[in-house]
């Protein structure tokens, strides 16, 4: 389909089919539509507002019936260019169906539309004292569904698991229109997980309309440690020592010393000039064991040279020692008018050699290179500040992040823990599948997607998406 | 490579690994005797076998030491087994990371008990008798720590498998997150050995807990047990978990128990402290009210789980399919009601089950001896999925299991068996 005729033929369906309201085909809306948060930009000849599952099924007859290419899109907070229309098409936009359809607190259930935002569901479990514990940086805006899609993550995954270990069942529309249902509210349903499959799957599979979520107990009370030390190493350490002392702190952040800098800096924290790393422990649960907790936590800490150690006696005091951890990336990121990041992960004992290989690369490349750490997952996120209109800074910035990949997958790690593929990570996938396990997954996707319509060019590199097809 | 005679298929298997020929064997899997079991020691012997089988169209039976073969539905052929009990080396453990990396041939008792000298342990019970880590991966389900731990294919990071293609594919790695590619690993857990055959798994281990308390309150009234579990639940325990007497009294050894009764096994873990306050708590409940209770404190953290395991072995014991065992899903709220039903219903046939719940996870089990009609069983089926729950006959006799599963899979189950495994020659007829 390349014809002006034929896109408003296909628009003019889709008004009839939706409504008029809830489709939108101005050049001025389509660029709103255009973005995340990643440099990668793609305009969809039309954008699309679904209501409910029909309509969503409505709609992928349309794009199958007219062979026209689909991006569902939540909130756009995506950093790997997962939401972006890159080749076009429709884009389906989630941001309507935002219900949470019903919270059942007896059987630890809730069930939302994808449009859901992770705050809104927070907020709505919060009467009852309950909590969905993936905690996305983007979950004031980001949505229900684009967690699933991503499998986010968040600094409570440590203790609580990422969201793929929260979600028990999904409703999905395939590419042709079917709507499935996977998983149950009961547990142990039988079949393939085929949940499990599509969470994290990108949008590339189907489209995710309905989320049956687990959610839990809030913890009772949560105690903050702020942690600075000389030494990356001796912070690392840190780390993996408490874990394997069988203590799993909800929350350990760390900051190495590049970013750490800036956010000293903008924020007036004055820390010694010998603090080279900075750790967020926090622990929570019942609050008897905090205090016993944190103490075998500080033990630690001290084994490992820590210069200073400081408690949060309240809330108040909490938010302070957050300050670092939540400033960073715009601290590091004040510095060039553009920043590109990634979210390698590495064996939580390869962290101190991982943050040598930041310095090591960022030096070798002329950038600056600085990361916040979810430490206890060994995911990494190493920011790199450019001008985008200097083209030899915009390459450097690209060359330090594919070795940062490089490196990552040398220490047995890997290319992303919790941002996705998307456009961003096409080229890494060769480091860490064989072309014969990617074009399985191929295939796979082209089991449930035969016409390649639904985020067609995503995840997958060129070469394997043209095997696949030959094969067909 | 085409097998023409049985000269040319024993030397093809000569060729690939070590293989035994079945003759008038008693060895039979779900009514079939197969006419060879072959034994690769490596996944570049499985996926050789997995080829010759495919392109000649034999059908395989994929085991570990088979000691959960014969349950859910069964199968529909059988030419070879395929044994992957000699997949087999030293677990490499990193303890910086806390994780293990194993064969799948490798038994489960092998592994915790490596792992236990580390101070280590991977949250699955351990029974009496031999599984292996492929076989339970196969599986896949939970155990009682799944409260805690929740379920086997949460603390998988990778996996290595064989496919009827005759190549090995890798997914996931070794880290706890891990989002690049699709979840191909999950779809392998759980799926029974129908897709293709996981040869070296990476796990997630986990450190002791530096506190824990495991006790017991035994109960002869369910209602009050109930009411008792909804006010505990709120502690946040480990384990929580119903039991009628009879699977752990001989663990509790304690004369004042009876026969009839449930106890209610309850464990605390985390800091010391905190384990110490939810224990307080959780005693107030149970003797706050006027229930008629026993409590007993002094139980051997180890031995219950064994003892609980052995509940899921009966069959092995008896080497034939005696035991009729009959699974719930169902809305943890149900529990009582659904089971009330379920019981009243088996009563009034004679038929007293031993049962095991796990209501906080919305599952019930029944260990029945009788022989159970196909009439009976579709009663209990119609009282389960009144409920929006879901019956599931986990094992029983071969007669009976052909029956419940007659009815056709889902069409995307389907789909994806035919994708992974297009001739149907891996464990033909199971379902995940």
């Amino acid at each position: 389909m390349s014809s002006y005729k034929e896109y408003k033929l296909v628009i003019t369906e889709l008004e009839k089919t939706l409504g008029r309201e809830n489709v939108l085909s101005t050049p001025k809306d389509l660029i709103a539509y255009s973005y995340d948060s990643t440099p990668f930009t793609g305009k969809p000849f039309v954008v699309v507002f679904p209501q409910n599952t029909e309509q969503v099924s409505a709609i992928m007859k349309i794009a199958n019936k007219n062979n026209i290419a689909v991006v569902p899109r939540g909130a756009g907070t995506s950093l790997s260019g997962g939401p972006i229309a890159s080749i076009g098409g429709i884009v389906v936009s989630f941001t309507r169906m935002d219900k949470i359809l019903e919270i059942d607190i007896e059987n630890n259930r809730a069930i939302v539309q994808p449009g859901v935002t992770n705050l809104q569901l927070q907020k709505a479990l919060e009467p009852f004292n309950y909590w969905f514990p993936p905690d996305p940086a983007s979950l004031s805006v980001a949505t229900i569904g684009g967690n699933v899609a991503e499998n986010a993550g968040g600094p409570h995954c440590l203790k609580y698991g990422v969201t793929s270990n929260h979600v028990v069942g999904l409703e999905v529309v395939l590419p042709d229109g079917e709507i499935i249902e996977t998983g149950s509210l009961v547990e142990d349903f039988p079949g393939y997980d085929l949940t499990g499959l599509f969470i994290g799957s990108e949008g590339t599979l189907g489209l995710i309309t309905k989320i049956i979520v687990r959610i839990s107990p809030k913890p009772e009370a949560t105690s903050t440690i702020l942690a600075l030390f000389n030494s990356s190493r001796d912070a690392a350490t840190t780390v993996f020592q408490i874990i394997n002392k069988g203590y799993i702190p909800s929350v350990l952040e760390m900051i190495e010393e590049t970013m750490l800098k800036e956010v000293d800096e903008v924020f007036q924290l004055n820390y010694p000039k010998s603090v080279k790393a900075l750790l967020i422990i926090e622990v929570d649960g019942k609050k008897e064991g905090l205090p016993f907790e944190l103490e075998a936590i500080k033990e630690i800490c001290i084994k490992n040279n820590v210069q200073i150690l400081q408690d949060a006696q309240s809330d108040e005091e909490r938010e302070k020692l957050w300050v670092a951890r939540r400033g960073g990336t715009s601290a590091l990121g004040r510095l060039k008018p553009d920043s590109a990041e990634n979210d390698i992960v590495v064996p939580r004992s390869k962290l101190p050699d991982m943050v040598d290989k930041f310095k090591e690369i960022s030096e070798r490349n002329n950038v600056i290179m600085g990361a916040v750490i979810h430490a206890g997952d060994g995911n990494c996120h190493p920011q790199v500040p450019f001008d985008a209109r200097v083209e030899s800074e915009k390459k450097a910035a690209e060359q330090a992040l594919w070795e940062v990949f490089e490196a990552a997958v040398q220490l047995g790690g890997t290319i992303s823990g919790e941002h996705g593929v998307g456009l961003e990570k096409i080229r890494g996938m060769n480091l860490v599948f064989t072309n014969e396990e990617l074009l399985l997954m191929r295939r796979l996707k082209l089991l449930f997607d035969p016409c390649e319509i639904l985020n067609a060019d995503k995840m997958f590199p060129q070469a394997i998406i043209d095997l696949a097809r030959e094969e067909k | 490579m085409k097998l023409a005679t049985q000269a040319n298929t024993e030397e093809q298997l000569e060729n690939i690994c070590e293989f035994e020929k079945i003759g008038n064997s008693e060895f039979k899997l779900d009514g079939f005797m197969p006419n060879y079991i072959v034994k690769p020691s490596t996944s570049g012997e499985v996926a050789k076998i997995l080829k010759l089988a495919n392109d000649n169209n034999k059908a395989l039976a994929v085991i570990g030491y088979g000691t959960k073969f014969n349950r859910g539905a069964p199968l529909e052929k059988l030419d070879w087994v395929l044994q992957t009990t000699s997949l087999k080396s030293e677990p490499i453990l990193n303890t910086d990371d806390l994780i293990v990396k194993t064969k799948a041939g490798v038994s489960l008792n092998e592994l915790q008990n490596y792992l236990e000298k580390q101070g280590l342990f991977l949250p699955i019970d351990v029974g009496n008798y031999e599984s292996t880590v492929g076989g339970l991966l196969g599986i896949g389900s939970g155990s009682s720590q799944r409260l805690e731990y929740v379920l086997m294919k949460d603390f998988v990071l990778g996996l290595k498998v064989a496919l009827p293609d005759g190549r090995i594919y890798k997914f996931g790695g070794t880290t706890v997150k891990n989002v690049a590619g699709y979840d191909m690993a999950k779809l392998f857990i759980g799926s029974r050995g129908t897709l293709g055959v996981i040869t070296d798994v990476c796990f997630r281990v986990y450190a002791l807990p530096p506190g824990s308390r495991v006790f017991v309150a035994i109960l002869k009234n369910k209602e009050d047990l109930f009411n008792i579990f909804n006010q505990i639940r709120k502690l946040m325990p480990a384990i929580l978990e119903v039991y009628d007497l009879s699977i752990i009294k001989d663990v509790l050894k304690s004369e004042a128990i009876t026969q009839k009764g449930y106890a209610l096994l309850i464990k605390f873990t985390g800091p010391v402290p905190a384990v110490e306050k939810k224990y307080e708590e959780a005693l107030e409940i149970i003797k706050n009210k006027d229930y008629s209770c026993l409590i007993i404190t002094d139980v051997d953290d180890q031995s219950i789980w064994k003892s609980r395991a052995q509940y899921f072995e009966k069959n092995v014991e008896k080497e034939k399919d005696e035991i009729t065992r009959l699974k719930i899903i169902m809305p943890p709220q149900k529990v009582l009601e659904v089971t009330n039903k379920v019981e009243d219903l088996l009563e009034t046939n004679n038929i007293i089950p031993e049962r095991l719940y796990m209501p906080y996870s919305g599952i019930a089990y029944y260990n029945i001896s009788n022989v159970l009609s196909e009439k009976l069983v579709d009663e209990i089926k119609n009282i389960v999925s009144s409920k929006k729950s879901i019956l599931i006959l986990e094992e029983g006799p071969l007669d009976l299991r052909k029956v419940f599963y007659s009815q056709p899979e889902d069409h995307w189950n389907l789909k994806i068996k035919k994708f992974f495994d297009p001739n149907n020659i891996l464990n033909a007829g199971k379902r995940p």
